[in-house]
């Protein structure tokens, strides 16, 4: 099968010569079957995707949601990621263990006292990377959510605007070529982002990805993504992947030496 | 008082009335002020009910009688002096500087001395009516009795400086003495380089007040000289840049219309061009990409054709600094994670780092298991990388990165290569790199710091994954790339406050030639504590390694707590400084100044050594070789021994014996070695500056009102300024106070005033 592999790369990739292909594409893209010696040192080796904890409204409309994206970025990447994702209070000394943050809800919530948006604020300078994704619950106020948000935001990062995160961003090509934005709601074609540092460390969705995500215990999914079909899904799960992928490799799909050298150079 | 007549034989009689009483100027004022007072003391004393003629009267006799007694008193003479016009004063200036006279009996100077020769009746005339001063000069000017005595033998010029010369004549000649100047040069002025492209600034020549008629010398047409006018390259290069050398070339005389230019180093060609020739001018420009950092003394030269008169200017010399543009970093991670990723940002953040990076994004397993659908992957390019590119790169770094997962181990051999010629290697923690077995094996384990555990051992004996705050060792503490701020005390609370580590994976140890510089606080190794941070010198290269994968939590955990944000980029700016070998943190320093070296002048050299834990070493031994070509081309070397004061510095001044380019390599024990390259300017600056300039000497002639002529002394013609100055021939004194005329009538005055007043009852 490996060697199938193989050749079907050579076939794709043209530039590339057969023996550069053989030493090199072989061996990490159509893969080996060299297991891998990794395990984590300690607790800061692996990637956590902290969801956050706040007063008022529902922290946590899609449960399963993050565990079952952990799950998928373990099983689909490299990434050493603990499957069992934690949650915390936005304060400095809780987010501090992980720069990855998950935000949900399906209804406003209280707004957040100044050391808390000061802790999230020293976040996003640091390096941390916040989603935000909102849960369109039969019984939530996903647009009264937005306003929380939007308030806390405006908060944090005062004089921040909102940009557009269309296909063709680094986003929707750090692992897959994706060409929208999906999740339980088929939703806009792009993500909304704040950015710091030249990258976005605010990524907005409205497709509620975390109702695609969402699994129970007895492996059926929770809740039918509309319009529907499982590719759907599959395509918020590489969504959920990249920008797993993104807060972890920034620009790198963008490096210019990168990619000289990656087409043979 | 004075006047003259001037006799038509030039002589010239002059009169005056002076004083001969010898008052000084206090008593002249005194004698002033007592005339005013008696005349208001005589004018007060008169009754105003008087008639006004009396009293005009008695004023006017008071008034004539007192003028008398000043008279009296001042001794006044008449003085007739009796003059003679003197000849003008001319200066002539022969200039004889190097560009004068070399290719002796072809020489400027010969031209000169024959065009002198020619004139020697028109020069026998001007020393009859004129008084005329020879001088000759250079880079200063000396007098000489007479046109015969034009020499250089005992007057050895290294430049030319027109402008020095006539002020210095203008001192030695004050108050418009000068009538007329003749310079005669080829004008080719070395203290005026570069010549100004928007004319001469003439107004100093103005001020001299003085005409200057000038006198090119060309030997126009007779000349026979290949020569590099200019060899220039801005002063400071940046590796790994195309640094351009522009090179330009005249020859004069001869009848090629191509000519081979070479560009050497130390001896060696760099390259060779072929310059063609339009109206026997040349130029070309040398790209070259500069093959070493710091300063870099090169040398451009052509052939030396038959009959060449210069065969000095042939070659010239040129020195420029090489500043590192960028360093290239080649990071290979074994997984996305946070380590990596606040290490990329680190290293992107700094401008002058050129990051490529590769990561594994998905296991080889997850590779041929999942297929390849909707990736945006790109394969692993080993072969580009490491048989094409390796050599472009100053630090490769491998993070937590299995070289057998991507066909990396079998380029294992060349990156140990690449470390021994100069490369820097770092090996980062996370078990894919420290737990794959392939780094511990020959031949990169030898130049690894580190010995690392065999690949078949246990996870339990290999990871720890207690939390711990890193003990900073005492070489730690001395190794500049520990020092993240200058105050040690400073420093080493900074290094107490950062964030805990998480999880240490094990290494046997450090090997024998590595320092560690940070380990665990009481894990142990096979031979000591168990490292965190250990660096070694290998051949010509470095490496380092760091034995977990938590260090970005000083980047984010620590500041999130109120930590420092920049522990963590300063300690990679040091660890990447120190990798590529910035002077600033070697342990073997020799720095040589100036970079460019006055003849005559020495050169500064500094010599600085540390150990390997960055302690002075005192006391050491070192050897210095001082090395240059002599005019053969062979190379030449002056070995001094070297012993290092009690701060391990050595300092001393080394006298120059040749002009070129010169190398100075200290070879201190354990093979450590460094160099710094000087250049010795030419002796004779002249010879960069032969051509003549007509046009500075004809500028010279206009702004003064003087001649210029080219290859031609017609003396006759030459601008004279009329004489002013003149010779006293005699001098008689006529004495007017000295008769009884003047005493007769102060006394009649007296007696007069006298009388007049008995009459009118006056006392």
């Amino acid at each position: 099968m490996t060697h199938r592999c193989r050749q079907t790369e050579v076939s794709r990739l043209e530039g590339l010569t057969r023996r550069s292909f053989i030493c090199g594409a072989g061996a990490l893209f159509a893969g080996t079957m060299i297991p891998s010696n990794a395990f984590a040192l300690g607790a800061s080796s692996q990637i956590d995707l902290v969801q956050i904890v706040y007063g008022g409204g529902n922290w946590q409309p899609r449960p399963t949601a993050l565990r079952r994206l952990a799950w998928e970025v373990h099983k689909r990447t490299a990434v050493d990621i603990t499957l069992d994702p934690s949650h915390s209070k936005a304060s400095a000394n809780l987010l501090a263990s992980s720069p990855f943050a998950y935000l949900s809800g399906d209804r406003p919530f209280t707004p957040w006292e100044p050391p808390l948006q000061d802790g999230l604020s020293r976040f996003l300078r640091l390096g941390g990377t916040l989603v935000i994704d909102p849960a369109f619950t039969p019984d939530g106020d996903s647009k009264g959510f937005d306003k929380s948000v939007d308030e806390l935001i405006s908060g944090v990062i005062p004089h921040s605007s909102a940009v557009p995160i269309l296909p063709g961003h680094l986003i929707f090509r750090t692992f897959y070529d994706l060409s929208r934005a999906v999740g339980r709601k088929e939703g806009s074609v792009g993500l909304v982002g704040h950015e710091m540092g030249g990258r976005a460390a605010i990524i907005r969705t409205n497709h509620d990805m975390g109702g695609a995500w969402a699994k129970d215990n007895l492996g059926n999914w929770e809740f039918e993504v509309i319009p529907g079909g499982e590719r759907q899904r599959e395509n918020a799960f590489r969504l959920g992947v990249n920008i797993v992928m993104y807060a972890l490799c920034t620009d790198y799909k963008d490096e210019e030496p990168h990619r000289r050298f990656g087409q043979g150079a | 008082m004075s006047g003259g007549v001037t006799n038509p034989e030039v002589l010239v009689d002059e009169w005056q009335i002076a004083a001969t009483g010898g008052l000084g100027h206090v008593a002249l004022i005194l004698l002033a002020a007592a005339v005013v007072a008696g005349l208001i003391w005589t004018w007060r004393s008169l009754d105003p009910e008087r008639p006004a003629r009396l009293r005009a009267t008695i004023m006017l006799l008071r008034a004539g009688a007192l003028t008398l007694a000043v008279g009296l008193v001042l001794q006044p003479t008449l003085r007739i002096r009796r003059m003679k016009p003197l000849p003008s004063l001319l200066a002539i200036l022969v200039d004889v500087s190097d560009s004068m006279t070399r290719n002796e009996d072809a020489s400027r100077l010969t031209e000169v001395k024959q065009l002198l020769k020619t004139a020697s009746r028109d020069i026998e005339k001007l020393e009859r009516d004129h008084r005329v001063s020879w001088f000759v000069f250079g880079d200063h000017i000396r007098e000489v009795h007479n046109h015969l005595e034009i020499t250089t033998s005992d007057h050895p010029a290294h430049g030319t400086d027109i402008h020095g010369a006539l002020t210095a004549l203008s001192q030695m000649f004050p108050s418009d003495r000068l009538s007329s100047i003749v310079l005669i040069s080829d004008g080719a002025d070395t203290a005026l380089t570069p010549a100004p492209k928007s004319g001469y600034d003439m107004e100093w020549v103005s001020a001299l007040s003085t005409p200057i008629n000038t006198v090119s010398i060309t030997r126009a047409g007779r000349q026979h000289d290949l020569s590099i006018t200019l060899a220039r390259a801005d002063p400071f290069a940046f590796s790994r840049s195309d640094t351009p050398i522009d090179v330009k070339v005249r020859s004069i005389g001869f009848e090629q219309d191509e000519v081979e230019v070479t560009l050497w180093q130390e001896g060696a060609v760099m390259q060779r061009k072929a310059v063609s020739l339009i109206g026997g001018e040349g130029s070309t420009t040398f790209t070259i990409l500069p093959p070493r950092l710091g300063r870099q003394v090169l040398t451009v030269s052509t052939e030396i054709p038959q009959g060449d008169e210069i065969p000095g200017n042939n070659t010239a010399h040129l020195a420029f600094e090489v500043l590192r543009d960028k360093f290239r970093i080649l990071h290979l991670a074994g997984r996305p994670s946070w380590d990596q990723r606040f290490l990329r940002d680190t290293l992107r953040a700094w401008p002058q780092i050129d990051l490529v990076s590769f990561y594994i994004l998905r296991t080889p397993y997850q590779s041929s298991t999942l297929g390849s659908a909707g990736l945006a992957l790109i394969p692993f390019p080993t072969t580009n990388l490491f048989e094409n590119h390796l050599d472009e790169f100053d630090v490769v770094i491998f993070q937590d990165f299995d070289p057998a997962g991507v066909g990396v181990d079998r380029y294992l051999p060349q990156i140990a290569s690449f470390v021994e010629r100069g490369g820097a290697f770092v090996l980062l923690g996370g078990t894919d790199g420290f737990g794959s077995g392939l780094l511990s094996r020959e031949p990169i384990s030898d130049v690894l710091p580190l010995k690392l555990l065999p690949a078949n051992t246990p996870s339990s004996r290999m990871i720890d994954s207690g939390s711990f705050l890193p003990r900073i060792t005492e070489a730690g503490e001395r190794h500049p790339l520990m020092q993240l701020t200058k105050d040690p005390s400073a420093n080493q609370n900074l290094w107490k406050s950062v964030a805990h580590l998480d999880g240490i994976v094990r290494a046997a140890g450090a090997v024998d030639e590595a320092v560690v510089l940070a380990q665990h606080p009481h894990l142990r190794a096979d031979n000591g504590p168990a490292p965190l941070l250990a660096v070694r010198d290998v051949g010509k290269g470095r490496t380092l390694a760091i034995t977990t994968d938590s260090t970005w939590r000083w980047r984010f955990t620590g500041p999130m707590g109120g930590g420092s944000a920049e522990v963590y980029p300063n300690l990679w700016r040091r660890i990447i400084a120190w990798l590529t070998h910035d002077p600033e943190l070697d342990r073997l320093r020799v720095n040589v100044s100036p970079a460019t070296v006055d003849p005559g002048d020495p050169a500064n050299i500094e010599i600085e050594l540390l150990d390997e834990t960055y302690r002075p070493m005192s006391g050491a031994k070192l050897e210095m070789a001082i090395s240059w070509l002599d005019d053969s081309g062979v190379t030449q070397q002056d070995v001094i021994p070297v012993r290092l004061d009690e701060e391990g510095r050595f300092r001393r001044e080394w006298e120059p014996r040749l002009e070129g380019p010169h190398k100075v390599r200290v070879t201190a024990p354990n093979d450590l070695r460094a160099n710094d390259r000087f250049l010795v300017k030419p002796a004779r600056v002249e010879l960069q500056h032969l051509d003549p300039d007509l046009s500075f000497m004809e500028a010279i002639a206009t702004a003064s009102g003087g001649f210029h002529t080219v290859d031609t002394l017609d003396l006759p013609d030459i601008g004279i300024k009329d004489t002013i100055e003149q010779e006293i021939l005699s001098r008689e004194d006529f004495p007017i106070w000295d008769h009884p005329i003047p005493l007769v009538l102060l006394l009649s005055m007296l007696f007069g005033e006298w009388l007049l007043r008995r009459r009118v009852g006056l006392r």
